[in-house]
């Protein structure tokens, strides 16, 4: 059976300024010897079609232009010559100031239906950066280097920075630091504010500008406001973030200095900071209508500042589109139990895990229990996955016990189906198949293991692949407390 | 040559005399180990009596971890390599020798690999799983070991005392086979086979009355299946010892086992213990190659080519 199987994946980074997406194929593969329990595996992951980047169409400030992104993607299908149908995985990612916009919530639930039979909505700056830093290759660099890596993706309305040590993540964190934190109206003669964002506002405050939108700013105002933003960045970066980035800040930025040995830029700022010739041509510098190009040459003339080596990653302005277009779908262990795969696709199931799996089996019950009830609300019940802990070779006993006490909970609760758990350890079948045995026709029973996700996580589980020897997990959730 | 009977008298006797030294020992240093209750641990009890002195059990040193280079060039690299391998790399020399400890542990591990192959299945071990036992024609470990087309044949007596106690074209029959490791029966039978019969529960397969046949080889499922007439036979079996794990267990599974049987129609998965695909995990997925094998109707090269 060590056939190859090919499945396609979509990205969509729906982002501040630009929207992009990229096809790739991902080649899965058994990589056990046949004698030994199947060990099935991603083994290659190849671009088949990057987009051209669109800017992101908006109706107004407030309001994405669903219509336009729909035209888009439809677009870019046919010239890559595919259909949605034959999409199987990916995710859609919406990123930056657009996640903030009113309606981004349903355009990415909407995009993600139109998009294939398992594309997975997400957002959030911590999974972007993370995206980022993987599609960069900045986490296969470090793997490569032993040593640790931190990417900077530098869009239109923020910056996500992840650092990686040897292919692992490390931290990520994140700033409101872009290139069309003001946008621009140029022609020969003037340049005018066309729309200035919130934190754009900030930068200008602090530069005691008082000019709004329409009003006329010089060529060299547009440079100190790029300057100041390179300041606060590269201040982030050495980890002693001064006021200006303080009041960027996504969240909490880390003061506690740490080591980085590589660091790498990407996003559409991250390209020009390394393929942009700087001139002082005034057309030239705001092409774009915004202040991108000078943000970048700030940022080149600043860098000599970071005690770090910088190396161009492999991927930049693509960066988080790759990253979610090929790097999200893992696959979970191979001996896992579906007792129905008609209950896949399932999204956006919240985990809680199991904190002492040793306790009697009353304890394990009232803790599943009292887990779940945090799901519920007055809208009603969540589906959760409740996480095993690796429980180090359990006898069989054990793993009984566990089971009695999670149906029981499930019972008592009348919690809603399917029964999903997730095991740290391999033992997924077995536990599920004990599980079914107890559920009988009450509950389906979903029971994967060996993947990689934590308390707060949330997860899409796929339709099996493979003979239905594994299933696409994409994760969703990345939350780091420093 | 001593008897089994009294190299267990032997043993009884010293394991009387060392519970006589720790009491004195307890007596001693009582205080200290009250202190910390019960669970103190074999290391502790040994400081208890040897006052301090005591010599580590090599075997519990994970083969992954251990580097013995003096002062190596980069260490994080060497601890890098050693987590993908149990083989005895990085363990430095004497000369041109092992050092003492790699060596005594390499003696140790040839040790246990002799042990699960001369050492019988514990008859208590077969009755606490509920099996009944039988036997193959082989008279004894000697035989056994230099005969192994006699492994394959069962005896009369035991074919006799099948037929009377099993019914016959179960769905599935399951056989224990103690092959060339007791100490992989030992180690994972007693979780492999619980999960196992859950496991077809849950696809709603029936089962047969499992036995445990000792002097046994694979191919003794054939006469297996010409006696019971099972629809899909599994069988576990120890696997020949090495010297990373003497506990590695197999479970050959076949569609309608019989004298005209040839391998290619026998189905593996092998490595099962606690290192590798762990015995619960193993029960519950040769389950599900068990249903797989009965929808077919076919195993082996057969059930891959269909």
């Amino acid at each position: 059976m060590a056939n190859v199987e090919e499945i396609l994946s979509v990205g969509i980074d729906i982002g501040t300024s630009t929207t992009s997406l990229i096809i790739s194929k991902l080649k899965i593969k058994n990589i056990a010897g046949s004698f030994n329990a199947p060990k099935i595996e991603i083994i290659e992951k190849n671009i088949l079609y990057r987009s051209d980047i669109y800017f992101t169409p908006l109706i107004d400030e407030k309001t994405i232009d669903f219509i336009g992104l729909k035209d888009i993607i439809e677009k870019e299908y046919e010239k890559a010559r595919v259909n949605p149908s034959e999409i199987k995985t990916g995710a859609v990612i919406i990123t930056g100031e657009t996640a903030r916009k009113e309606n981004a919530e349903n355009i990415l639930d909407a995009i993600s239906k139109l998009a294939g039979t398992f594309v997975v909505a997400t957002a959030g700056p911590n999974l972007e950066a993370y995206l980022a830093g993987v599609g960069a290759g900045a986490a296969k660099l470090s793997s490569e280097m032993k040593n640790n890596v931190c990417n900077v993706d530098i869009g239109g309305g923020t910056t996500n920075i992840s650092v990686f040590g040897e292919g692992k993540l490390l931290s990520t964190f994140c700033a409101n630091i872009g290139g069309r934190l003001i946008k621009l109206l140029t022609n020969c003669t003037e340049i005018r504010l066309k729309n200035v964002s919130h934190y754009g506002r900030i930068i200008l405050d602090e530069m005691r500008l008082v000019a709004g939108e329409g009003d006329r700013v010089s060529f060299d105002d547009l440079q100190e406001f790029a300057r100041r933003l390179a300041e606060a960045l590269l201040s982030i970066l050495i980890f002693k973030p001064n006021p200006l980035a303080e009041k960027l800040a996504i969240g909490v930025l880390p003061k506690e200095p740490m080591k980085i040995d590589v660091v790498t830029f990407s996003g559409g700022v991250g390209r020009l900071f390394y393929e942009d010739e700087y001139s002082r041509d005034v057309l030239l510098a705001t092409r774009f209508q915004d202040v991108g190009p000078l943000l970048a040459f700030e940022l080149k003339k600043g860098i000599s500042k970071l005690p770090y080596k910088v190396v161009k990653p492999s991927e930049t302005i693509y960066a988080t589109v790759i990253g979610a277009g090929v790097h999200t779908t893992e696959l979970s262990g191979s001996t896992i139990y579906i007792s129905d795969p008609k209950v896949l696709p399932l999204r956006n199931i919240p985990v809680f895990r199991i904190d002492n799996p040793y306790g009697s089996k009353n304890e394990i019950m009232e803790e599943v229990r009292r887990k779940m009830d945090t799901f519920n609300n007055a809208e009603g019940q969540i589906i959760p996955a409740v996480l095993i802990p690796d429980l180090n070779n359990a006898k069989f006993e054990k793993i009984k016990n566990l089971a009695e006490s999670i149906f029981a909970a499930y019972r008592i609760a009348s919690q809603r189906g399917p029964l999903i758990v997730i095991c740290e350890g391999d033992l997924g079948k077995a536990l599920g198949s004990v599980l079914k045995n107890l559920c009988g026709s009450l509950y389906d029973v979903i029971s994967i293991d060996e993947i990689s996700v934590k308390e707060g996580d949330y997860i899409d589980i796929g339709e099996p692949l493979y003979n239905g020897s594994v299933v696409p997990v994409i994760l969703k959730t990345l939350v780091f407390s420093h | 040559m001593l008897s089994e009977k009294d190299i267990q008298g032997i043993v009884e006797s010293v394991l009387k005399e060392l519970k006589l030294m720790r009491q004195e020992g307890d007596k001693k240093d009582k205080p200290d180990v009250e202190k910390k209750g019960d669970v103190c641990s074999a290391k502790e009890k040994a400081d208890a009596t040897c006052g301090g002195e005591y010599l580590q059990d090599l075997c519990e040193i994970k083969l992954e971890e251990w580097a013995l280079i003096p002062e190596p060039a980069d260490r994080e690299g060497l601890m890098r390599i050693k987590k993908n391998t149990p083989a005895r790399i990085g363990l430095w020399r004497a000369g041109a020798r092992y050092k003492v400890e790699p060596w005594l542990r390499f003696r140790a591990d040839l040790a246990a690999a002799k042990d699960a192959v001369m050492k019988d299945v514990d008859p208590a071990f077969i009755e606490e799983l509920g099996l009944f036992t039988v036997q193959t024609v082989v008279r004894d470990k000697d035989e056994y070991l230099t005969r192994p087309d006699l492994g394959r044949k069962l005896s009369e007596e035991a074919k006799e005392k099948i037929l009377k106690e099993c019914p016959k074209s179960p769905q599935v029959q399951l056989i224990v086979v103690d092959g060339l490791s007791s100490t992989a029966i030992e180690a994972n039978a007693k979780d492999f086979i619980p999960s196992f019969l859950q496991a077809l529960k849950s696809y709603g397969l029936s089962i047969g009355k499992p036995f445990f046949i000792k002097y046994g080889r694979v191919a003794v499922m054939d006469e297996v299946g010409e006696l019971l007439q099972p629809e899909v036979l599994v069988e576990l079996i120890g696997e020949r010892p090495g010297l990373v794990t003497a506990k590695s267990m197999s479970a050959y599974m076949c569609y309608k086992p019989n004298k005209k049987t040839i391998e290619s129609d026998r189905m593996l998965v092998s490595n099962i213990h606690d290192g590798g695909l762990p015995p619960v995990e193993a029960g519950a997925h040769v389950a599900s190659i068990v249903k797989k094998i009965y929808d077919a109707k076919a195993s082996g090269v057969k059930l891959m080519n269909l």
